[in-house]
């Protein structure tokens, strides 16, 4: 037996876990090896010394412990434990309850812009000065559709048709907010001043794609003047009043001349009774009497400005008149009722001179109370839309024939305080 | 106490019999868990876990081994999973063992050379590979035989030897200064 070999015994020798064959080999090689059997000492030694260590105890109260967690728990505990801490049961909650925070959170942040945008668009409405004979706020938010699908039964209301025609006006305002974006919320916020000017060309553009649509319905032969459906008004545009004043009774209802709506043409708008509101009338007046001073803005606009000459005896001193959020508010609305109807009387008269026979029906018109509406050319021939109280209507047509060979394509209903024609001169 | 007897009670479900086995062997379980962590807390923390893992299953125990071995099994791979789990060294050892063997002191001059030597003991025993170090436990300070530490480690009885002579020589070298 090598040295090697007796080492790796020596432990085993201390624990008496050997053989008899190798324990006597080994003892044999201890006899004889004075290094291995003083290594077999030293190992005895360490033995000794490690058996020689206080052997550990227990703290005090360890039995007590060790009893008290292996006892059972109360059963209102246990209850407790099984209802609401395991994780089967815990995480799926949590779960859903996170992915149900994050979906209402993304859904008010997508719904958010568009509340705001609806909590805004009552603003420009509100901002108008507010007048007597306007419904209430809330009703002019209402969409301008039932209108549209009941203009027979309104035009036998006239109250109803008054209030619903004023939410046209809201409705068309409207329209043109979404049309133009936060852009209009941006403008809802500036100054007064700006406000008026803003709501000035406002108004204006719409008139223009007011009278395109009108183009378009009746198949106007205007086609030639082309020009942008809303062109915008000149810097030197002319006073509201003027520009107001040509506007074309563009109507809402189906084109007068392809397809005669029976009940349009037998029963007139009793909405027009807005247009014979005092307020109206002085407009019309001051339409025919004060000058148009159109010398600048047509002369810098072209094709659609330019057709639409000055009235032959419209005197020219109209310096631009005191726009006042009321008064053009109130044209507006005016303007936005008659879009949304046909003319009661479209008719011709052929004359020999057109341009004496034009200052003689302005004249007429004046005579007779009514007001020129809008005025335009239809190849040589200048197309005039007025309005005249119906109790006048009848003695104006007999004046009429007196200036010319007056044929009418339609004729007035029976209802409405105001006719409305259409002229045209051949 | 007889074992056997002691287990067919345990079986039972004998709460009387549980406790027997607590009192008889909390100090040997306790003993082994300290010398192997080195912590008292952490050291009674896996004692308790053993009791509570044999109340919970010795309905299952069949009976192969001896009880004694079966706890010193548990208790064996608890504390060398603690040891592989946690990244954890074998520290305060030492401090730990001071004051039990302070309070055990009775003459103090003997007491402490005693303290020392022990600390130094220790301090070797927590330099031991994990591997070593409970083999030496076991059959150094708690007394097991070549076989019971094979059963308890589910070792052959060859690598029992070779892993305790080789820890023993690593002590011998280590507290050389001690021996006599």
């Amino acid at each position: 037996m090598t040295c090697h070999d007796a080492r790796e015994l020596l432990s085993a020798l201390l624990d008496d876990a050997l053989s008899a064959d190798e324990r006597q080999r080994l003892l044999e090689h201890l006899a004889t090896c004075s290094d291995c059997a003083r290594e077999r000492d030293r190992l005895a030694a360490t033995v000794t010394l490690l058996r020689s260590v206080t052997p550990a105890r227990a703290p005090a109260g360890f039995v007590d412990r060790v009893l008290a967690a292996t006892r059972p728990a109360p059963w209102y505990r246990r209850w407790l434990r099984a209802a609401l801490l395991p994780w089967p049961v815990k995480v799926p909650i949590e779960a859903a309850a996170i992915v149900l925070l994050g979906i209402g959170v993304t859904y008010l942040y997508q719904r958010t812009p568009e509340l705001r945008d609806a909590a805004r668009m009552p603003s420009p409405v509100e901002h108008r000065a507010p007048k007597p004979s306007e419904p209430d706020e809330t009703e002019k938010v209402q969409d301008s559709a039932p209108l549209q699908a009941n203009v027979d039964s309104l035009r036998s209301k006239d109250s109803a048709a008054r209030s619903n025609e004023q939410n046209a006006v809201v409705g068309s305002q409207k329209t043109e907010a979404f049309g133009r974006g936060r852009a209009f919320d941006a403008d809802s916020r500036k100054p007064d001043d700006f406000k008026d000017r803003e709501r000035d060309t406002l108004a204006r553009s719409d008139v223009e794609a007011s009278r395109d649509k009108f183009k378009r319905d009746v198949g106007a032969p205007e086609r030639r003047e082309g020009g942008p459906a809303a062109q915008p008004a000149p810097a030197t545009a002319p006073p509201a009043s003027s520009t107001l004043s040509t506007l074309p009774p563009a109507p809402a209802t189906p084109p007068p001349v392809a397809v005669t709506p029976p009940v349009a043409a037998s029963a007139p708008s009793a909405a027009r009774g807005s247009v014979s509101e005092p307020q109206a009338k002085e407009q019309a007046a001051r339409n025919l009497t004060a000058p148009q001073d159109r010398a600048s803005p047509q002369a810098t606009t072209p094709d659609t400005h330019a057709q639409r000459a000055p009235l032959p005896q419209a005197p020219a001193a109209g310096a631009p008149a005191q726009k006042t959020a009321k008064a053009l508010d109130a044209r507006v609305e005016s303007r936005v009722a008659k879009m949304r109807r046909a003319p009661d009387v479209i008719g011709r008269l052929s004359v020999a001179n057109r341009s004496e026979a034009e200052h003689a029906l302005l004249e007429l018109v004046a005579r007779h109370t009514g007001t020129l509406v809008d005025r335009r050319v239809d190849g040589d021939s200048p197309v005039l839309t007025f309005d005249v109280p119906r109790a006048s209507y009848v003695a104006f047509a007999r004046d009429l024939a007196g200036l010319g060979r007056f044929t009418a394509d339609r004729e007035p209903g029976a209802s409405g305080d105001v006719v409305e024609i259409v002229l045209t001169l051949e | 106490m007889h074992e056997a007897e002691l287990l067919v009670r345990l079986r039972a479900g004998d709460a009387g019999a549980f406790e027997e086995l607590v009192i008889a062997y909390q100090h040997r379980v306790f003993g082994i868990a300290l010398r192997m962590l080195g912590r008292r807390a952490e050291a009674e923390e896996i004692a308790q876990d053993v009791f509570v893992r044999v109340h919970r299953s010795v309905a299952g125990f069949r009976g192969d081994a001896k009880l004694s071995t079966w706890l010193y099994a548990i208790t064996s791979r608890l504390c060398l999973n603690r040891l592989a789990s946690a990244d954890r060294r074998f520290t305060q050892a030492s401090e730990d063992l001071v004051v039990e063997l302070r309070d055990e002191a009775a003459d103090p001059p003997s007491a402490l050379e005693r303290r020392e030597r022990e600390a130094a003991l220790h301090r070797a025993l927590a330099e031991l590979p994990d591997d070593r170090r409970i083999v030496v436990v076991l059959r150094d300070l708690e007394g097991l035989s070549y076989g019971e530490i094979s059963e308890t480690l589910g070792l052959e009885l060859g690598t029992v030897r070779s892993r305790l002579h080789r820890a023993r020589t690593e002590l011998r070298e280590k507290l050389e200064k001690l021996l006599p």
